[in-house]
């Protein structure tokens, strides 16, 4: 009798659940939890580490700092770069950061002591963008030079140069098992490079080529996700050379605003803005399900946290401020 | 063509490629095991694995171990990732291979000389003899087919038996003959990636590839019909090494005369091409990569990487770009230089927005086909690909604009902890004083036991066998002076001193309370 009881209560709260998740997708309810201020100028980019336990900021005003991610506390200062830094990255292991700034250099830094165990040198102008591969023993940029280049971690030599792009490149990225690397350019194009060989594999352009401002895979490496600085995101299936989405609603026009999957809860992409708010979108109907108010400048860079439902936005240097928002769903 | 080599520092004896090609394993003279990373062509982890020279290796299927064999005689199993020796067999005989079972890392086969095949199993260091065909002989060598299901040996007399790795029971045997019916030596039994292929070398200069499913149809004292007979008939070369292509569809063999490599289709059997090497070097090794089309191949100490030229596509930098093999008169069209298009037909509007509605899977990933085999499901997740790699840190760079590096060094004990969590793990594995590996003497019978490893040219004494040093704490000394070894490694090297200067206190205390 006793197992048949708990066996009916076990079917109900099943079908409860089922309901309740069918129902959370539809939305999310970010609300702010924390503002971090710490920075002296513009904040660029901010990244949560793989292991969900700190976030990463990089700034106008030559530093890297660490937070907690769960906390928002202050943890590190990252000092060394002689310009302002665009980007920053985590290896996979979380114990390794590079960043990408306006001196030419990129610098590899320890985590754990705070040293900068590498500087990366042969970019001929700004380097813009930066990440490390999954195995983290390669990391790629892209810099003003119009080249994106494949450095080796171990000993912060360059392996490759890809004569890239004709135009400032703003974003690279790695795919999930580290074998393509995705470019996109002001110059339009987006191109996808076979990491071993440095080979171009494929280019895709749209009818008309808005400057690109940023690229990413997603978690599976089957799609890119583009933004254009004409207010439009969209999500292009590289193999069949097709796009498949496309999110509007925000403003996007002048800065290179960092774009992002959030699979944590429900399926959302989420994307900084210049009219200062937090975009998120439903990634199958396109629709937008939540705007994040709070910066008073330019949202720059949102990330997402690799486990919880937690986003990072950082704006420029009218707000310097990061500030984390959780959600239920 | 030539791609580059690989500097080893010691002289390269045997080289392998793990299951994916990320990471390719060289046995040295001096004992000692060198990863490398293949992505970056650059030193991986270099394990101190035996005081003499390496002379087999085999990878595990999910790239976590390595089975080396050396010319004393000792077959060990390592972890890659820490280095540490798991278990060591004392053979009675110099081994001419090791190999694990493709599907189950727990069973190694090992060809000693002069003696039969002999199977361990690893779990509880038990070993089992393989029979063979004929007692008087026992130069026999032995490979597992591609799924380890069954295995085959062959012997100095041309009879190649197949085993059902199990049972151990015959289920098929042919004899290789050559010219007229004469017996010739099998030298070594290789088998494809994929396919049921494989290739019999033979002391008579010709190269076999037979379908493995013939032979289990012809049965006992069948009369298979080799596929390919490949061969070179102008200089008429013996074979060092050979093997296949990632996909089966390609064989490489390696002269044992010159430092010449041999590339032949399978299907068809024509030469395809002939590498060459530096003149006057010698070829001890030759490996295909699983997946792409590259051979590394040992000679002199040294390996040599050969590749495809890469030629850029240059179609793939704009999508309305085409190559074109040579000029082409360009017609003009009729509405070439109107503004607008007339003749265009009116784009479809439909198909664009059916595909707007599709649903998109941003998150499940799918297996790549290469590596997964038709009788396995998913891929392995918990399969060891690269190595961590840690930057080399030369000079401590100057940090103009930041704190004195004092304080920050004070932080890393604190601070650190979590995220140094994961190198702190594996530096916490070798505080604690190292498990001795378990050895184990291997008996054969009959098996005489001062036979010298063809790689050594001198004989070799009793001395050898007795020799314990050289293993754990040679590979934990290693880590002290590698560049990539875990940074908080203090505990060790402590205690022995503690203990000892507590002893001698307490020594001295005793002697004024009588």
């Amino acid at each position: 009798m006793a197992t048949e009881g708990s066996g009916d209560a076990k079917a109900e709260s099943d079908l409860a659940s089922a309901n309740r998740i069918k129902q959370v997708s539809e939305k999310t309810n970010y609300a702010l939890k924390f503002t971090l201020v710490e920075h002296t100028e513009a904040v660029s980019s901010v990244k949560f580490s793989p292991n969900g336990e700190w976030l990463a900021s990089s700034s106008a005003d030559k530093v890297i700092i660490i937070w907690g991610a769960y906390d928002g506390k202050h943890e590190k200062t990252f000092y060394g770069h002689t310009l302002e830094i665009s980007d920053v990255a985590w290896s996979s292991d979380s114990s390794l950061l590079v960043s990408a700034s306006d001196d030419k250099t990129l610098k590899i830094w320890d985590v754990g002591s705070g040293q900068c165990l590498k500087t990366l040198k042969g970019h001929s102008n700004y380097v813009f963008c930066c990440n490390f591969n999954p195995p983290s023993n390669l990391i790629v940029s892209g810099s003003f030079d119009e080249s994106v280049k494949i450095w080796e971690v171990k000993t912060g030599t360059c392996l490759k140069t890809l004569s890239a792009h004709s135009d400032p490149v703003s974003a690279v990225h790695f795919n999930c098992k580290g074998s393509l690397i995705v470019s996109g350019s002001y110059d339009g194009v987006c191109r996808i490079w076979d990491t071993a060989s440095g080979q171009c594999l494929k280019t895709l352009v749209d009818d008309d080529n808005p400057p690109i401002s940023f690229v990413k895979f997603s978690p599976n490496g089957k799609y890119i996700l583009i933004a254009t600085l004409d207010n439009t995101l969209k999500l292009w299936d590289y193999t069949r050379g097709r796009c498949l989405k496309t999110y509007t609603g925000h403003k996007n026009e002048k800065y290179c605003i960092f774009a992002n999957f959030s699979v944590t809860g429900g399926k959302w992409i989420v994307s900084g803005s210049e009219d200062n708010l937090v975009y998120i979108w439903n990634l199958q109907s396109k629709e937008i399900v939540q705007t994040l108010q709070g910066h008073t400048d330019v949202v720059i860079s949102a990330a997402c946290h690799p486990t919880e439902n937690i986003i990072a936005s950082a704006a420029l240097e009218n707000d310097k401020t990061i500030k984390l928002w959780i959600s239920n769903y | 063509e030539a791609d580059g080599t690989l500097d080893c520092i010691s002289m390269a004896l045997t080289c392998t490629f793990n299951r994916w090609g990320t990471l390719l394993a060289v046995g040295c003279n001096d004992g000692r095991i060198v990863i490398w990373d293949f992505l970056t062509r650059g030193i991986a982890k270099i394990i101190s694995a035996h005081i003499h020279p390496v002379c087999s290796l085999c990878w595990s299927r999910d790239g976590h171990k390595l089975v080396s064999a050396s010319t004393d005689n000792i077959v060990s199993q390592w972890d890659v990732l820490s280095g540490d020796c798991d278990q060591r067999f004392r053979f009675p005989s110099p081994i001419l291979k090791v190999q694990y079972h493709p599907r189950d890392q727990n069973k190694v086969l090992v060809c000693p000389m002069k003696s039969a095949p002999v199977m361990l199993t690893l779990s509880d260091s038990r070993h089992v003899v393989l029979p063979v065909d004929d007692d008087s002989d026992l130069n026999v060598v032995a490979s597992f087919d591609r799924r380890g299901e069954y295995i085959y040996t062959g012997n100095a007399k041309g009879k190649i038996l197949v085993l059902k790795t199990d049972s151990q029971d015959l289920v098929a045997s042919f004899r290789v003959t050559t010219g007229t019916s004469n017996t010739t030596a099998i030298k070594s039994i290789e088998f494809a990636r994929k396919g049921s292929c494989f290739l019999i070398n033979t002391a008579d200069r010709i190269i076999r590839v037979y379908d493995g499913r013939e032979i289990l149809t012809c049965g006992r004292d069948g009369e298979p019909e080799p596929m390919q007979k490949l061969q070179d008939l102008v200089n008429r070369t013996p074979w060092k090494k050979c093997c296949f292509s990632g996909d089966g569809e390609y064989i490489v063999a390696g002269s044992a005369r010159q430092h010449a490599l041999y590339i032949w289709e399978k299907s068809i059997g024509n030469l395809v091409k002939i590498l060459h090497g530096t003149r006057g070097e010698l070829l001890l090794d030759v490996a295909w990569h699983p997946v792409r089309p590259i051979i590394a191949s040992i000679s002199s100490g040294v390996v040599s990487i050969w590749a495809q030229n890469q030629v850029e596509n240059w179609s793939a930098f704009a999508p309305d770009f085409k190559e074109l093999d040579e000029n082409v008169e360009y017609e003009e069209r009729e509405s070439e230089f109107d503004i607008e298009d007339e003749d265009k037909s009116e784009p479809e509007q439909t198909g664009a927005d059916a595909a707007e509605d599709e649903e998109v899977d941003v998150t499940s990933v799918d297996p790549i086909a290469a590596f997964c085999s038709s009788d396995e499901e998913l891929e392995d997740s918990k399969a060891l690909l690269y190595l961590p790699i840690a930057p080399e840190v030369e000079d401590p760079e100057e940090n103009p604009y930041g704190p004195p590096p004092d304080a920050v060094q004070t932080s890393l004990m604190d601070e650190g902890a979590s995220s140094e969590k994961k190198r702190q793990s594996s530096a916490d594995g070798s505080q604690p004083p190292k498990k001795k590996p378990k050895t184990t003497n291997i008996e054969l019978q009959g098996v005489p036991n001062d036979e010298v490893h063809p790689l050594l040219g001198v004989k070799g004494d009793g001395k050898s066998k007795k020799k314990q040093a050289g293993r754990p704490k040679g590979s934990k000394g290693k880590e002290k002076d590698s560049p990539f070894k875990p940074k908080l490694y203090k505990g060790d090297r402590g205690l022995p001193l503690e203990g000892s200067a507590k002893g001698k206190v307490q020594a001295e205390l005793s002697q004024p309370l009588t």
